[in-house]
């Protein structure tokens, strides 16, 4: 999706960002953001002579920021005072304008200027959608409201500014609101910026949105960028995370070192990003190690096929867990996406109760989070799924599951046992983010049988898997 | 000693212009008495009313800037519809912080580098409606601007240096005679 930047020295001349803000009306741009003391109210006015107010606009501008409010915090903000934003034109109604201008606030925060000088610009920023801060404690709960953002008659709008930033090399970021018609859009901005730089992502929440900002502001390319989407959305990576502190309790120690050292430890850095209500700036670093881990993961195959090559080496060092469950060394790609572990947002993953058999494999259930479905997360751009972890003990050969929002599964052998889904009797899973060791259903199709799981190296060589 | 137009020396020329112009402001000043007559008290009523940006009776604001009488009868118009008003400011620090207080409501100009001066009125009490208008009257002339909506309890209008009529407004709020009203 993107290309390397070919003209490197003329980044030293460029500065400032531009900021799109999407209507289906036309493309409006942020001419500039002033933060002052002495003013206690933020406003939106025109960049024309007599510096017009829009009245909408500045009301619910000035209702996202007033002090304390979670957009000032989750941003790095000052404290006090207000904002005055100048944009080029106003807006009838929505409120997709919020995405946009919390880029444009977060790289003001940077200390980017914004202007509407795109060939002198480091960066045009084309974002839409309205965020949901109600609730927001950090920057992964501040999410997208779900609308019709008629994301096409948008790009539509915008493509005289694209032509302009391809016509001067100005890099483009286009950050787009999941759901709807987002996969269709991401397509269709794929082919409108084919042939300049570009980046494409698909945001659920703020986080999505300053992540790959705060990466291109502190100096990162978009191939490494785009080396990490590759790396989450076709094809699922190899990299379960290590948990956060509090679930460390429960975590097992690691049975055994692992096989190979393919994965470089910083990627466990990478999963806890912007995942833990931590401090933004913290998650924001830890993220941009895990991308660069990200990168070199991707360097090691070329393309979708490259990932199945990459399961034989199996790289898992002994941090690479998936949540509570202990490093397998047998079925290293166990296949979790890389954020796949949210648990501290919708409650820790619950270990179901140990049967007395030795365990030969665990089973780890992928479940919608409070408040999403399967639908939302499987095409995330980086999934969140709430798991439980079943034991599959030797003394059964069959184990019960939760069927209830059902998103996936991902088995992981136990000791020398490997463990594998049998493919034959894999039902309704999407294709391109499955594995051996793991399946994601697809959301649309009823699934009436679960899979078996196929073992090697153990008593058993089969367990069944029902509903409870 | 005597002028002698005749000689024509560059003195003399200025004399002479100088004299001109007396003569045609007396012209202008006589002129203008049967005009003042003609600015009723219902022209009077319908410029204090004026919409900003709308046709605006000429005869009336000349008369008002010239008039001591119209102008203190527009003056009471005025007061009488106002939600705020001020005649002068209690004290005029310096251009960069104009402060005055107008009934409910305070006014100040803010100016910070690399942005425009801006014109910051506080509403102070609960419960009264919020100006739409502001009206400054002075030496200067008359300027009326339309103020945008309150938002917290602040109406913020910017006042850009580019745009006469607003600069303006800077200038007479910076000149503690100036009469400020807002409406």
């Amino acid at each position: 999706m993107a290309e390397t930047r070919q003209d490197d020295a003329s980044d030293a001349r460029r500065s400032g960002l531009t900021v799109v803000v999407p209507t289906t009306a036309g493309a409006i741009l942020i001419r500039g953001l002033r933060w002052t003391q002495k003013i206690p109210a933020s406003r939106v006015v025109l960049g024309n002579e007599t510096a017009d107010q829009c009245e909408r606009w500045t009301k619910e501008y000035n209702n996202l920021l007033r002090p304390g409010d979670p957009m000032r915090t989750l941003l790095g903000l000052p404290e006090g005072g207000g904002f005055r934003l100048v944009v080029t034109s106003e807006i009838d109604h929505g409120k997709s304008w919020i995405m946009p201008v919390a880029a444009g606030h977060f790289g003001s925060a940077l200390g980017e200027a914004l202007h509407t000088d795109i060939p002198r610009a480091r960066l045009l920023i084309w974002t839409t959608g309205a965020l949901d801060f109600s609730m927001a404690e950090n920057a992964s709960a501040a999410a997208i409201v779900p609308n019709d953002y008629q994301l096409v008659s948008k790009i539509d709008h915008s493509r005289e500014l694209f032509a302009t930033a391809a016509h001067a090399g100005t890099p483009v970021l286009c950050i787009l609101p999941a759901g709807g018609d987002a996969e269709r859009a991401a397509t269709v901005l794929g082919k409108v910026l084919a042939n300049q730089t570009h980046h494409v992502a698909i945001a659920g929440s703020l986080a999505d949105l300053i992540g790959p900002l705060d990466g291109f502001l502190k100096g990162e390319d978009f191939s490494a960028m785009a080396a990490r989407r590759t790396a989450l959305v076709p094809i699922p990576k190899p990299e379960p995370r290590a948990k956060p502190a509090p679930e460390a309790a429960v975590e097992p120690p690691p049975v055994e070192p692992p096989v190979t050292q393919a994965t470089p430890p910083p990627m466990g850095a990478y999963a806890l990003a912007g995942d833990r209500p931590r401090a933004l700036s913290q998650g924001l670093d830890s993220r941009k190690i895990g991308i660069i881990a990200a990168a070199a993961l991707t360097l090691m195959g070329t393309g979708a096929g490259a990932y199945l090559l990459m399961q034989k080496p199996a790289p898992t060092p002994p941090v690479v867990v998936i949540t509570p469950t202990p490093g397998t060394p047998g079925t290293p790609s166990s296949t979790l996406p890389q954020n796949t572990t949210l648990p501290q947002q919708t409650g820790p993953a619950q270990i179901a109760p140990t049967s007395t058999g030795t365990t030969v494999a665990r089973l780890t259930v992928l479940a919608a989070p409070a408040g999403s479905s399967c639908q939302a997360q499987a095409y995330q751009m980086q999934p969140r799924f709430v798991e439980t972890v079943v034991e599959l003990t030797a003394d059964k050969p069959f184990a019960e599951i939760d069927g209830n929002a059902l998103c996936g599964l991902v088995v992981a052998g136990s000791g020398p046992v490997s463990a594998r889904f049998l493919q034959s009797s894999v039902v309704g899973a999407v294709q391109s983010l499955s594995g051996t060791n793991r399946i994601i259903f697809n959301p649309g199709a009823t699934v009436e049988r679960l899979p078996v799981v196929s073992m090697e190296g153990g008593s058993l060589d089969k367990i069944e898997l029902r509903r409870r | 000693m005597m002028n002698r137009f005749d000689e024509n020396t560059p003195q003399d020329r200025l004399v002479a212009r100088a004299s001109a112009r007396l003569l045609l402001s007396a012209v202008a000043a006589s002129d203008h008495e049967p005009g003042q007559a003609t600015v009723s008290r219902a022209d009077l009523w319908a410029y204090a009313n004026r919409e900003p940006g709308s046709l605006v009776n000429f005869m009336v604001e000349k008369a008002v800037r010239a008039d001591p009488g119209i102008a203190s009868r527009y003056h009471k118009l005025l007061m009488m519809k106002s939600r705020g008003m001020s005649i002068m400011a209690a004290a005029a620090y310096d251009n960069s912080a104009t402060h005055r207080r107008l009934g409910d409501f305070t006014l100040d100009i803010v100016e910070e580098d690399g942005a425009p001066a801006a014109l910051v009125i506080e509403r102070l009490t609960d419960g009264v409606p919020a100006p739409t208008l502001i009206e400054a009257v002075s030496i200067e002339g008359i300027v009326r601007i339309a103020l945008p909506a309150e938002v917290d309890r602040h109406i913020v209008l910017d006042l850009p240096a580019h745009d006469h009529e607003r600069d303006l407004l800077r200038l007479m709020l910076a000149n503690p005679t100036t009469g400020v009203y807002l409406l």
